[in-house]
């Protein structure tokens, strides 16, 4: 048995091929020589207006992507009625150039802003909504959206026929031409692009991909799920938008019939075609698309019919797409944070001055001098806390305290509401009665992100890591809520954003390494073998820098050398000044390690005390150890 | 009165289409997880199949066993052919694409969705075809004072027995509970000895064949049929689904007749080029304030 499983562990070690630690060897070439082509491909003399506008049309899916890609890609929201904000940004273009002769490019913004502004109405009632519950109401707002044009309220859309006699855009020089045209969205899509490669490898690309991976997790990580979601409609509507306006005064015209489902569809299959979350990948999935009908036109009638059949075995044979979105390695982000214009060790020592091991190093002493001068006072308090589900009572008058500086143990039989009662706390769920306040505040009906800033971080009983993202970038999940960069800042990449990107990065460095994950930082989670994510969600909670960490079973799973191991952990985290709540099977472990223990069974405590009072109590023999010791 | 009475009977007439077809849509959802986005094509499917064998040979097969007859055999027919496809279409395009996810599935189902439409168009052509007067029955009567078709009869009583059926056989035989058990948890139903790739055979044989006769009633009462109707139907069928509940058989049935009877008196008393916008408007409120639907329960998220 543990031969086998050494064995399968050293197979683990071995670093997979799309590891994310990859180097870039010829990325920037790829890029270069792309660029190359779209730049020169209208020039080439044997391509005439016809072939620029399909480039042209190829632009605008490729913008159509890019934002669909935000909200699908980047967050995983089943959205399939994209559409809806494309035309929002059409039509608004066209309704005000021909009412109110507003120039195209004026308007540019205020497409995007009103298709920005229409998602986050639409969106915000329905955003909590699951996977294909969300999928179905974007339908319905795609149809609706159409739908409202063919109706054509107040004589604003124009009916089914729509609206005729947009202008074009003008700028400096009036934009007609095709090639014109080609340009002009291509100007665009580079300028995009490159804003969004940068927000992608930033505090808020990252918090997007942890809502993908594991929405539960990201919130009770410190992620704002609700606001970070919003955030990707409304950035995806407005790039959506754009395409709007610029569709609209190429064609010059706009009507319902280019909204349609099968529009949203295409959309959908060019994120899922390039790879989810990948920029490249997405202009790839949008040539596929633009070129397809191209290729297949002379077969007018089957063309498809064949591209439906193109569909079904692109997800036979490759389900990830053409371009998998490959992970960044640490050195990656580091480097991109110093920027081209300094030495490389000028700017590691300027920037990472607030992460130094030093600087951390104090932190830690005076967290653990500040916690021992005032050691069992009271940090967490549950008073009368009440839960049920739909008549079953799951937690019920439960007092519970955790004192500082010191392991707390919460023990009872399956069933006894423990992980609810940890759920409670960590803000998951709201208790219907009672109070649970954290150092002297009360924190019950806070939402799961504002209690990880207070300074509650948890792990869960069934490991929650984010698979597809590497162990660094887990970890700097539990960091994610010490930062405050935004869009803005991670876009133009500010002093103060790369600052704070440094430190997040070493202190997520230093908490690997804490947990002895420092040479698998560049690893996906998912290649990690199982108690080594345990180790890597205690290091995830660890980086939020909490006064308190909850401990869901740690060790379940690991085998006797693996838990002797992670008792040493606990209490020497302990002694860094943290204070840990854990739930616990395993009585040797807690045993080893707590101060204080709590037992509960259906849901009320029924014992507190040091270990060797709960071993002799009478009630809990009865509920709980006795039938384990018999 | 009459008039509402009129619509009311046309309502159900309509949300009986929707409600077979929401059955298949529900019963794949279940096992599944899935949006069976070809479920309205292959509604499409039934009905064109049906009107190729009526129209055969200058309407042979209604000259020879009349009227009824003719429909009868012909709703055999189209609902052995569409259920075999639905096999076929849970074979070639979801079994080998389920374990890469459920985004993946999507894209597929909506890669079929795509290919049956246009195989229809292919074979078929663009433009709308018609079912000719000869093979549909014109009988009319007064039921209790109201009067209806011979036609809206035999199509609503044949729904409600065909749900009856249905429900009989999900929600009190054995093979019923397999498949609801497959619906609650697929890896545990499995492991307590379920044969998973029979329930899963058996709902995409049984809801595409349902949904093709549905397709085929639907072109005998309206007696117009186009290629890409099966993307309205499927909507409107899957907005019934989500009204009674995702998941949910009973819910299902009175989702799609429930929505049949909103949408025939909101075009006849509201507006009929709203009446679409309405509808969806019902399918997101029905999901904002009551997400599991009408006879939906209420769950709670493992975590």
């Amino acid at each position: 048995m543990d031969i086998s499983k050494s064995i399968l562990d050293r197979i683990r070690e071995i670093p997979p091929k799309s590891g994310g630690a990859r180097p870039r060897l010829n990325g920037k070439t790829i890029i270069f020589v792309s660029a190359a082509l779209l730049i020169l491909f209208p020039l080439l003399p044997f391509i005439d207006n016809y072939w620029i506008d399909v480039g042209f049309y190829f632009g605008i899916y490729a913008l159509l992507g890019l934002s669909l890609n935000i909200v699908l890609g980047e967050v995983g929201l089943f959205d399939l009625g994209h559409t809806a904000f494309y035309a929002i940004g059409a039509y608004v273009t066209a309704i005000l150039n021909t009412r109110f002769h507003l120039p195209i490019l004026v308007l540019l913004p205020l497409s995007a802003l009103a298709a920005g502004l229409f998602a986050w109405l639409v969106t915000a009632p329905v955003i909590h909504l699951k996977g294909d519950y969300l999928c179905i109401v974007t339908i319905g707002i795609g149809e609706i959206v159409r739908l409202t044009m063919i109706n054509n309220p107040f004589g604003l859309t124009g009916g089914p026929n729509g609206i005729n006699g947009i202008d074009t855009p003008n700028l400096i020089v009036p934009i007609i031409s095709s090639r014109q045209f080609y340009y002009l969205i291509w100007a665009i899509i580079g300028t995009i692009a490159f804003g969004l490669v940068r927000l992608q490898r930033s505090r808020v690309g990252r918090a997007w991909n942890y809502i993908r991976e594991d929405e539960t997790a990201a919130e009770a990580l410190g992620v704002d799920v609700r606001h970070y979601k919003l955030a990707a409609f409304v950035l995806g509507a407005a790039l959506a938008g754009i395409a709007g306006n610029i569709y609209a005064s190429k064609q010059m015209s706009v009507s319902p019939e280019s909204f349609t489902f099968m529009e949203s569809s295409l959309l959908f299959c060019i994120v899922l075609l390039g790879g989810l979350g990948s920029i490249p990948g997405t202009m790839l999935g949008a040539l596929a698309i633009t070129v397809f009908p191209e290729i297949f036109r002379p077969f007018a009638k089957y063309r498809l019919m064949f591209f439906g059949l193109a569909l079904l075995l692109m997800m036979i044979f490759r389900p990830a797409g053409f371009l998998p979105r490959l992970r960044e390695s640490g050195e990656a982000l580091r480097s991109a944070l110093r920027g081209k214009r300094r030495l490389p060790a000028q700017g590691k020592t300027d920037e990472a001055e607030a992460g130094s091991p030093a600087a951390a190093e104090t932190e830690t002493r005076t967290r653990a001098l500040s916690s021992l001068a005032d050691r069992d006072s009271s940090l967490l308090e549950v008073r009368g806390a009440e839960l049920s589900f739909g008549g079953v009572s799951a937690v019920a008058c439960m007092d519970a305290d955790v004192t500082k500086g010191r392991i707390t143990a919460l023990i009872g039989p399956n069933g006894a509401g423990k992980t609810t009662l940890f759920n409670l706390i960590t803000g998951i769920y709201k208790p219907q009665k009672g109070k649970i306040s954290f150092k002297r505040e009360k924190i019950s009906g806070d939402s799961p992100h504002a209690i990880v800033r207070k300074g509650i971080a948890r792990t869960f009983q069934n490991i929650r890591v984010f698979p597809s993202l590497t162990c660094l970038e887990n970890v700097l999940c539990g960091q994610h809520c010490r930062g405050s960069a935004g869009f803005v800042a991670s876009i133009f990449r500010l002093p103060s954003q790369r600052k704070e990107e440094a430190a997040m990065l070493a202190c997520a460095d230093r908490c690997l390494e804490r947990v002895g994950l420092a040479a698998s930082a560049d690893r996906l989670a998912s290649s990690l073998p199982y108690g080594k994510r345990r180790y890597l969600e205690i290091a995830r909670a660890l980086a939020a820098q909490p006064d308190l960490i909850v401990l869901d079973e740690p060790s379940s799973g690991l085998n006797d050398g693996e838990t002797a191991d992670l008792a040493k952990l606990l209490l020497s985290l302990l002694a860094e000044g943290l204070s840990i709540l854990l739930i616990e099977h395993d009585m040797s472990l807690v045993d080893m390690v707590s101060d204080h223990v709590i037992v509960m069974q259906s849901g009320r405590k029924i014992a507190e005390g040091a270990m060797c009072d709960i071993r002799r109590d009478p009630r809990v023999i009865e509920a709980y150890l006795g039938s384990e010791e018999d | 009165m009459s008039t509402f009475i009129e619509q009311l009977v046309n309502g159900l007439t309509i949300g009986s289409f929707y409600a077979l077809v929401a059955l298949g849509y529900s019963m794949v959802y279940g096992v599944m997880k899935l949006i069976n986005f070809a479920h309205g094509d292959l509604f499409a499917f039934g009905a064109y199949l049906g009107y190729t064998i009526l129209t055969s040979a200058a309407g042979k097969v209604t000259a020879s066993i009349g009227i009824w007859g003719g429909m009868a055999f012909t709703a055999g027919i189209v609902a052995i052919c569409v259920a075999i496809a639905g096999v076929l279409v849970e074979r070639i395009a979801y079994r080998p694409v389920y374990p890469s996810g459920r985004l993946s599935l999507v894209v597929s189902a909506l890669g079929v969705a795509i290919f049956i439409q246009n195989s229809i168009m292919a074979i078929w052509g663009s433009r709308p075809q018609a079912f000719p007067a000869s093979v549909v029955p014109s009988l009319r009567f007064s039921l209790l004072g109201i009067p209806v078709t011979a036609l809206q009869v035999t199509i609503l009583g044949i729904s409600f027995a065909l749900m009856f059926a249905i429900w009989v056989i999900v929600e009190k035989s054995t093979f019923g509970a397999a498949i609801r058990a497959s619906a609650l948890d697929r890896e545990t139903a499995t492991l307590l000895g379920i044969d998973v790739r029979k329930v899963i055979f058996f709902v995409f044989a049984l809801g595409p064949g349902l949904g093709g006769v549905a397709g085929l009633m639907n072109g005998l009462y309206y007696r117009a049929i186009s290629f890409n109707m099966g993307w309205n139907y499927g909507l409107k069928a899957f907005t019934a689904t989500i009204l009674g509940g995702i998941g949910n058989i009973p819910g299902a049935m009175i989702g799609g007749l429930l929505l049949g009877i909103v949408e025939s008196l909101l075009s006849g008393y509201v507006s009929g080029a709203w009446k679409d916008v309405f509808v969806f408007l019902l399918l997101i409120a029905t999901l904002i304030f009551r997400p599991t639907g009408i006879l939906g329960e209420k769950t709670a998220e493992k975590v």
